[in-house]
């Protein structure tokens, strides 16, 4: 179970500026089996995104695409310790760092 | 003082039964321990969100009566559907005519401690007294994950107890834990919240405090500043439109401090469990591969996983056809014993005889011919669900079926109904979000079952088979089974765009881990379901019948017999050339002959009943599909089940009640049969109208009764209306296009 500290993620990220960067975030909509890494917040969080943190997918987290249904969508992720599957465009605030990645840190 | 508050206390919770309720996420064997604390046999599913409903059970401890809840898992008190909403009300005491639970009993799943705590945080701030129960100790200890509940419980302040429900382990001490909470009165420490969302909440309760009279607490305060969308921000913004300006308002407050308001929430809940966490929980840092995830690799894969899938449902369908078959031969030679028994007992009451035999025993047996499918069925369905594969289907499923508001879970239930839409209907118990579980339901009923089967093989082996061969026959057959499904899609589309109104619901889904099915619950939920079958064959499939035979019995005029009689007596003078004393001698001497007469005097009083006549009346509406009167009558008589038809067009041609789908002389019959300026009634085309009427039409009452009890009377109504519209349509649309081709 990988957390970041309060203090590094307590900036919103869904203003955040480092999202603008491409190649450092994958968004979820885009992951392939395999993926994995730190989670961030690419968008605003709706009724669904806000299940999913509750259910620990939070920023920071570390998360991995386990597995991605025959069309394409939904996809499994693997998040502590714990399967769930989510639909690629309701997941659509959601991105991933890559690993080897540090923590996200915020603007602060 | 502080005894005599003790005391006190003591005998008050002493002299009156309290309530407890088991609260948890999903698939956390809240169930499996509501079971064991009250004895009862509720289902227990490997499958997240089993307990739609509440179910309440009793137990009792120490000399003292307890109510026992069990609640609908959730993840979070934000709740967004109505199993959620549930457990939001009870636990705020809104909950209609419940008080407010003494003693919360929050079940864990401990080897996913943190997600879990999640959710018993949130409830802690409720205030109720609370024990914690780290449920799965087993599966917990064969992960290697360790977990200090000692310390954990000192930091929390309540009790927390390790258990095992499926086997009883930890039963004891968690008696004895709730039996010593609801004296003492335990309340969880929970988190402090940053200053930032302090203010905010007493902004937010000094802006509502001026529009709205309600006396909020901190909980629905802080669910109106947290949630997007949420049962309690939706009733406070639709009571007054102000109020979303003041929640804005109050929300500033958060993002001054520097935290997005739609993450507060998470971030800061997860950031107190991290702590409180620290030193009591050991995971393996780096966990090796279970048996489960290799099992993962070939059930959820791309290709293998589609096929296997495939074959699982052949298996599951396959069986359903081929182990039912000897089952339902013994139910209906059992059924047509007693018929035949009850009906020379009271051959002396020949009204009687008629209401108990044709009435009775033939409508309720013709339900229960079922009962074998409907055991089989639920041996699979339970064997899937509690191994946890149901989640792998729905995980595969959901795309193909996603897009038209169905979601992956409703795979399953629609499946289910090629047997029978009643154990489909019901088993879309299983899906959690309201408004896909209400388009299951509505169109499970169009998937073409068991019984329309004996009706296609009639038609298609008397029209299609002769003038086309075996092999298109064969196709037909396999087309028709397709045609339910093919429109089955589409209708759930328009159901959710114009019907069912409303954004869909999301997809997250929990993916448990296989567990091997526990022979004691399976036995019991097959027992039960099968119990719920026969107990509706016997009460609303037993009253149908009766009203049914009724209408079709009744006027039933002496007179009719007499002129029926008449006739023949006349036609076989005028072809044998003898005086019509001889005649009437002759028809009473030769068995044949009499049994001939008393077929054609039976159809004479089904044209002249109450349905026959209202077949005559109604024909017109079936005539652009190409109907006659008599599959009117047909068509009108199967509505409480549509494999009526067979020995409703059987009597209606002259053969008597007794015929089956193979009894070639119904064949014959029905192909010689010709309207009165001669042409045949039967074309190929108005057979296949026909059959596109059975595969589309709710002609079942077990069905509708089914989709009332698990939803409502109006959706069963809804339900006929548009099955029965569609089914009409089909029915001219074919034969009025056919018209034009042949």
């Amino acid at each position: 179970m990988i957390l970041p500290a309060l203090h590094q993620v307590k900036t919103t990220a869904s203003s955040d500026s480092e999202v603008s960067v491409p190649g450092e975030y994958l968004a979820l909509e885009k992951v392939r089996a395999g993926d994995e890494g730190f989670l961030w917040f690419v968008g605003a969080a709706d009724a669904t995104v806000q299940r999913l943190m509750s259910m620990g997918l939070i920023p920071g987290a570390f998360v991995k695409v386990v597995r991605v249904a025959p069309l394409g969508d939904p996809i499994m992720l693997e998040i502590c310790g714990y399967q769930v599957c989510v639909r690629r465009r309701e997941a659509a605030a959601l991105a991933i760092r890559r690993s080897g990645a540090t923590t996200p840190t915020g603007t602060e | 003082m502080p005894v005599l508050d003790l005391l006190s206390s003591r005998t008050s919770t002493h002299t009156r039964s309290a309530r407890i309720a088991l609260v948890g996420n999903p698939n956390t064997g809240k169930s499996a321990l509501f079971n064991r604390l009250t004895g009862s046999r509720q289902r227990v599913g490997n499958y997240p969100g089993l307990t739609i409903e509440r179910k309440s059970g009793r137990m009792r401890l120490r000399g003292r009566d307890i109510d026992v809840l069990d609640l609908p898992g959730l993840y979070s008190l934000a709740a967004l559907s109505p199993d959620e909403q549930i457990v939001l009300d009870v636990l705020s005491g809104e909950a209609k005519g419940e008080p407010r639970p003494d003693l919360i009993v929050c079940v864990v799943d401990a080897s996913n401690l943190t997600r879990n705590l999640f959710l018993v945080s949130q409830v802690a701030e409720v205030g109720v007294p609370m024990v914690l129960v780290l449920n799965m100790w087993d599966a917990a200890e064969a992960t290697h994950t360790t977990v200090d509940y000692k310390t954990l419980s000192a930091r929390l302040g309540v009790p927390v107890i390790p258990t095992v429900a499926s086997k009883g382990r930890g039963l004891d001490e968690l008696k004895r834990a709730i039996a010593q909470a609801l004296d003492e009165t335990p309340r969880m420490e929970s988190v402090s919240w940053p200053q930032p969302v302090e203010d905010a909440v007493a902004c937010l309760r000094r802006g509502l405090g001026d529009i709205d009279d309600r006396e909020f607490s901190d909980v629905a305060l802080r669910r109106m500043l947290f949630d997007v969308e949420g049962s309690v921000i939706r009733d406070s913004v639709s009571h007054d439109e102000r109020s979303r300006e003041r929640i804005d308002k109050a929300r500033g407050h958060i993002q001054e401090g520097g935290w997005d308001p739609t993450q507060v929430e998470s971030l800061v809940r997860y950031g107190w469990l991290e702590t409180l966490l620290r030193d009591i929980q050991e995971t393996p840092s780096k966990p090796r591969r279970s048996f489960g995830e290799s099992v993962d690799d070939l059930l959820t894969h791309r290709v293998a996983g589609v096929i296997i899938f495939a074959a699982i449902m052949y298996v599951v369908f396959q069986s359903i056809y081929t182990f039912a078959a000897p089952f339902m031969d013994y139910i209906d030679a059992g059924f047509s014993w007693l018929g035949s028994v009850v009906g020379s007992a009271l051959a002396g009451t020949p009204m009687l005889q008629s209401l108990v035999v044709n009435g009775v025993i033939a409508g309720v047996g013709g339900v229960l011919v079922f009962l074998p499918q409907i055991v089989i069925l639920f041996l699979f369905i339970t064997l899937l669900e509690d191994a946890g594969y149901m989640p792998r289907a729905a995980f595969l499923m959901d795309r193909l079926l996603g897009w038209c508001g169905l979601s992956g879970k409703s795979f399953v239930p629609m499946l289910s109904s090629y047997a029978c839409a009643v154990p489909g209907v019901m088993a879309a118990r299983t899906i959690q979000d309201p408004k896909a579980r209400l388009t299951t339901i509505l169109v499970c009923p169009l998937m073409s079952c068991s019984a329309r089967l004996p009706v296609y093989v009639l038609l298609i082996g008397a029209f299609i088979e002769p003038a086309t061969g075996p092999v298109v026959a064969g196709l037909v057959l396999f087309a028709m089974h397709f045609v339910g499904l093919a429109i089955a899609v589409p209708v759930a589309f328009v159901f959710n765009r114009i019907v069912l109104k409303g954004k869909r619901t999301p997809f997250v889904l929990e993916m448990p881990p296989y567990r091997v099915p526990q022979m004691r619950d399976m036995a019991y939920r097959v027992w039960s379901r099968g119990r719920e079958f026969v107990i509706n064959a016997g009460t609303v499939i037993f009253a149908m019948s009766i009203v049914i035979w009724a209408l079709s019995y009744f006027p039933r005029s002496a007179e009719v017999a007499e002129s029926v009689r008449q006739a023949e007596v006349t036609t076989l003078a005028a072809t044998e050339g003898i005086s019509e004393e001889s005649a009437a001698l002759l028809i009473d001497d030769d068995p044949s002959r009499a049994a001939v007469l008393e077929s054609k005097t039976e159809a004479a009083y089904l044209e002249t009943s109450y349905l026959g006549r209202a077949g005559q009346a109604i024909q017109p509406v079936f005539a652009p599909a190409g109907f006659d009167w008599k599959i009117t009558v047909g068509v009108i008589a199967s509505f409480p089940a549509r494999e009526v038809i067979i020995s409703t067009l059987g009597i209606l041609y002259n053969l008597g009640a007794d015929v089956t789908e193979e009894d070639s002389n119904l064949v014959t019959a029905m192909q010689r049969a010709t309207l009165s300026d001669g042409t045949p009634v039967f074309s190929p085309l108005v057979a296949i109208a026909l059959m596109v009427f059975f595969a589309l039409c709710s002609q079942c009452m077990a069905t509708l009764a089914t989709i009332a009890r698990e939803s409502n009377w109006q959706w069963a109504a809804f339900t006929f209306v548009y099955m029965t519209a569609l089914a009409w349509l089909g029915a001219v649309a074919v034969y009025q296009v056919g018209s034009l081709i042949v």
